[in-house]
């Protein structure tokens, strides 16, 4: 298969070793710095081009999002954007590969409903970029993207969060802590552990399974395979099923995935080992080449990228400009490597014996 | 035997071809309307497919093997077993004393009400191995496999997949045998009893031959059910390790990049293997030579069975229990529960979910509206059509003796309406999308576009629930009224189409609750500007809100099962008025 390489920004994606929070600050701050001296395309003063997008969306009234996020986190930010420009976000909620498959049937049969698309694979989207389904987008059209991290923005998508990949563990079946991903393969959790069947499911969840194989070794990976973990459909079914109190632990799941369970009184934790490398989902944001609403699908995505937006986004998950008020990312985060995850599909199903 | 009949050979009668009358001439434009419908998005897709092949090859693995050998093994196991099961149900309520008055008629089709998915969930429910309420009875109560946290059973595996097919089979297997059963004339039976035979001796070597051409329609259907079925292999499958060609399809056709060339090389393979079967249907199974409802009113007697009564009830009790009762036991605790789980919690159980959907979620009042609207016209639209086409080429085959196209107008309409047999759902979803989606039929977004596709999608079960009820109307009845200078239509309107309405109603039923039920193409071509029943449940699955999405389910079981039961209960009492 053949995926164009888009780095996002020259984001470090083959680096194994971590980083935190820290560095992300700093990036932030020199982007910051970068966009103001950057100036508005328009030559507007920022608050009239504001009001001039504000204006025009308002004008269109409503915005059509496909998105693979957490259904409870896209209900606040449609009830933010009715609250705040009477502008109604309608969307469709679906996992991560269905959300592909439908954008790119409906992009290929010339028919584009989706105004904005946020989902948890930059490749993809950069994919989707190259066929030219994805509007371009700078500064001149969207209040706030100067600001955003460079490392975090391209041409055509803004990466909004980071989803980080724990693993969710039933606190009532689990007989000792979690302290490290060698725990995973503990003789306790043989038959404990329920996971998705990499075989059915879109890239976004090869690349915990990458790290731990750069990380690791192969070995990792047979040996967790011999733990003989239970298969699921989808990332629901698992963490259903170890809310349900089928199993002892999942991996990998998402911190919103397994928040959803918590939300719910479900006996569910979202752990990441104390100081090991971990990685996550970050998601990007995109615009329509053929958007019907064009404003209004420029205005979500400022609004999301807004201290206001970010808060209900990221509530748990970590901000890529680390608005305050969100999500911590702890130290050990490594970025997800798509293209090493690609590479590597294959072998990885295989290690893992399925 | 007075009422039963032979086929007869060249008709008496020479009449012109069917091409030059104006219900041939619909029948005519209905069969290549309905044949544009199925063969135009499919021509679309491999269009597609050839103008942009792929970098390397198909695709397509050695493990394919494998999965082809999975999906012979389950669907051959499984259409057997239903297809002895969903006869056996079919006898004891048509002709014995083992019935549950009431309940016998509705009951084998009511598992059919809970759609696909929830079905199996219900399952998964109460035989995980783990957290399955039943395994948790057996254990902590009955003392199985105490200790060992797991079993005794596991629906995660081949006994369990082929179980939860056959049960899902069963029902269409049912409406099927027990239309035939209703419409065949009872005195033949009767004879053989009055010369001595038991009833068991009597089905076997009388109804069961008299009624070839339903088993071997409704074995074919449930083959081709089976080959398509998604919903049981995608959850049961994944955990037991077992893959077939529907989930394969699926995942050709959904993945990211799509290969929706192996996907129609593999569909292409299935459609081969149920044109065959119909192919020896043809030769095997001739549709003149069998019993058929004579000119006159007959009533038939119930087959006392004694003692055997008691078995019969506790099987058709055994079958509703396990096939729907404990199911529905188990999903219902479910859906008042926050979240799944196997430690019930007594003290927080509420009905919440049932108010969130009824009166706070306003997608899923209108995916209710809207998949009752598109289930009932779609059935009554697909049926009439079905009906016509079957009765028109009963009327007209074997008119002209040697006429080829008269001959054989039936098997073009078996042609025609066995084709979309095999098209899995996903890749009808796919196909749909480039057809429907510009000019000059712009309907993507809308009910309309659903209900193009549920053509498609239920014309198989449409027209073999149409053929197996046509089959027995004695060609006498048709030649009668020919005699007396009957119209064709007047014939068809007036004798035919009454003659044939408890076949055609089963059929009504099938479609109905197959169209409420349809996920995948559902899922691809449902939005949030037209949503049905099938995509809002699966979109419930995926937010992982199962407590709500059984919630939703309990609901439209409900509500279809009082209208399948109003259409059951008008169509008998239609039928005993007729008698």
């Amino acid at each position: 298969m053949k995926r164009p390489i888009t780095a996002l920004g020259g984001l470090p994606s083959d680096r194994a070793a971590g980083f935190g929070r820290r560095d992300l600050m700093r990036a932030a701050g020199l982007a910051a710095l970068l966009g103001a001296s950057g100036g508005l395309g328009l030559g507007l003063p920022a608050a009239a081009q504001d009001e001039a997008l504000i204006a025009a969306a308002q004008e269109e009234g409503h915005v059509m999002l496909y998105t693979a996020s957490e259904e409870s986190i896209i209900a606040a930010l449609s009830a933010a954007m009715s609250d705040k420009y009477g502008i109604t976000l309608e969307y469709q909620r679906l996992n991560s590969r269905d959300v592909a498959g439908r954008y790119s049937a409906e992009a290929e049969a010339g028919k584009t409903v989706a105004d904005v698309i946020l989902t948890g694979d930059p490749i993809l989207i950069d994919d989707f970029s190259a066929k030219g389904w994805i509007a371009p987008i700078d500064a001149s059209q969207i209040p706030g993207f100067d600001a955003w991290p460079a490392e975090f923005k391209n041409d055509h998508s803004v990466i909004v969060s980071i989803n980080p990949q724990t693993v969710a563990i039933n606190t009532d079946n689990l007989k000792a802590p979690i302290t490290s991903w060698q725990d995973l393969l503990r003789p306790d959790l043989k038959g404990q552990i329920v996971t998705v069947d990499l075989k059915r499911v879109g890239l976004v969840a090869f690349a915990a399974y990458d790290l731990m194989l750069k990380t690791y070794g192969e070995e990792f990976l047979t040996k967790l395979g011999q733990q003989d973990p239970r298969l699921f459909d989808s990332g629901p079914s698992a963490i259903q099923q170890l809310a349900s109190g089928a199993a002892a632990a999942y991996f990998p799941a998402s911190t919103t995935q397994s928040q959803s369970m918590i939300d719910m009184g479900a006996p569910v934790q979202a752990i990441i080992p104390e100081g090991e490398p971990y990685t996550g989902v970050m998601s990007p944001v995109a615009i329509s080449a053929n958007a019907p609403s064009p404003n209004a699908a420029r205005l979500f995505v400022s609004f999301v990228m807004s201290e206001e937006g970010q808060k209900i986004l990221n509530e748990h998950t970590a901000s890529p400009n680390n608005t305050p008020g969100t999500g911590e990312l702890k130290p050990g985060f490594v970025p997800p490597d798509m293209e090493s995850s690609a590479a590597n599909k294959d072998k990885i199903i295989q290690l893992m014996g399925l | 035997m007075p009422n039963m009949q032979v086929a007869s050979g060249p008709a008496r009668m020479a009449r012109p071809g069917w091409f030059s009358n104006p219900i041939g001439l619909l029948a005519t434009a209905l069969l290549i309307g309905v044949g544009f419908l199925v063969l135009y998005p499919v021509f679309l897709l491999i269009e597609r497919v050839i103008a942009n092949p792929g970098e390397d090859g198909l695709g397509i693995d050695a493990s394919i093997w494998g999965t082809l050998l999975n999906t012979f093994l389950i669907v051959g196991g499984s259409s057997i077993l239903a297809l002895a099961f969903g006869s056996l149900l079919a006898i004891i309520n048509e002709r014995t004393d083992g019935s549950i008055r009431g309940l016998g008629t509705f009951m084998p089709v009511a598992p059919l009400m809970l759609p696909s998915i929830t079905g199996v969930l219900g399952w998964v429910v109460l035989f995980d191995p783990r957290v399955g309420m039943v395994n948790v009875i057996l254990r902590d109560v009955f003392g199985f496999a105490a200790g060992s946290g797991e079993g005794p059973i596991n629906v995660y595996s081949w006994g369990g997949m082929l179980l939860a097919y056959t049960v899902h089979l069963v029902p269409a297997i049912y409406l099927i045998i027990a239309a035939a059963l209703r419409s065949l004339d009872p005195s033949v039976e009767e004879a053989s009893r009055i010369f001595g035979a038991g009833p068991i001796r009597t089905w076997w070597r009388v109804t069961l031959p008299a009624i070839r051409p339903a088993l071997f329609e409704a074995w074919l259907l449930s083959v081709i059910n089976a080959i398509a079925m998604f919903a049981v292999p995608v959850i049961l499958g994944t955990g037991a390790g077992v893959e077939v060609i529907s989930v394969s399809i699926w995942t050709y056709l959904t993945q990211y990049p799509p290969n929706q060339q192996a996907a129609i090389v593999l569909a292409g393979g299935m459609l081969a293997v149920v044109l065959l079967l119909r192919g020896i249907q043809w030769r095997l199974v001739p549709s003149g030579r069998q019993a058929v409802i004579g000119g006159r009113g007959v009533r038939g007697t119930m087959a006392s069975l004694g003692a055997l009564r008691h078995v019969a009830r506790a099987i058709v009790i055994g079958y509703i229990l396990i096939s729907l009762v404990l199911p529905l036991i188990g999903l219902f605790i479910v859906s008042l529960e926050p979240f799944w789980t196997a430690n019930v919690p007594w003290e927080r159980l509420s009905f919440s979910n049932y108010t969130r959907i009824l009166t706070q979620n306003p997608t899923t009042i209108r995916a209710l509206v809207n998949s009752l609207i598109l289930a009932a016209m779609g059935a009554t639209i697909f049926m009439a059509v079905a009906a016509f086409l079957r009765l028109y080429a009963r009327q007209s085959t074997g008119q002209t003796g040697k006429g080829l196209f008269s001959r054989s107008f039936d098997g073009i309409v078996d042609f025609v309406t066995s084709m979309p047999a095999t098209l899995p759902h996903s890749m009808v979803g796919v196909a749909f999308i480039l057809a429907f989606s510009r000019w000059p039929l712009d309907l993507y977004g809308t009910i309309w576009i659903l209900l193009l596709a549920h053509a498609v999608m239920e014309l198989p079960y449409a027209s073999a629930s149409a053929k197996s009820a046509a089959s027995f109307i004695g060609r006498e009845l048709a030649e009668s009224s020919r005699i007396f200078r009957a119209s064709e239509g007047t014939t068809m309107w007036r004798i035919l189409v009454p003659l044939a309405l408890p076949g055609l109603a089963a059929g009504w039923v099938l479609v109905f609750i197959k169209i409420l039920g349809e996920v995948t193409a559902s899922a691809i071509l449902a939005g949030t500007s037209n949503p049905v029943v099938g995509s809002v449940l699966l979109d419930l699955w995926l937010q992982g809100n199962f407590p709500m999405m059984t919630a939703f389910a309990l609901i439209i079981w409900v509500i279809t099962s009082v209208l399948v039961i109003l259409v059951l209960w008008l169509n008998n009492r239609n039928l005993a008025r007729a008698r």
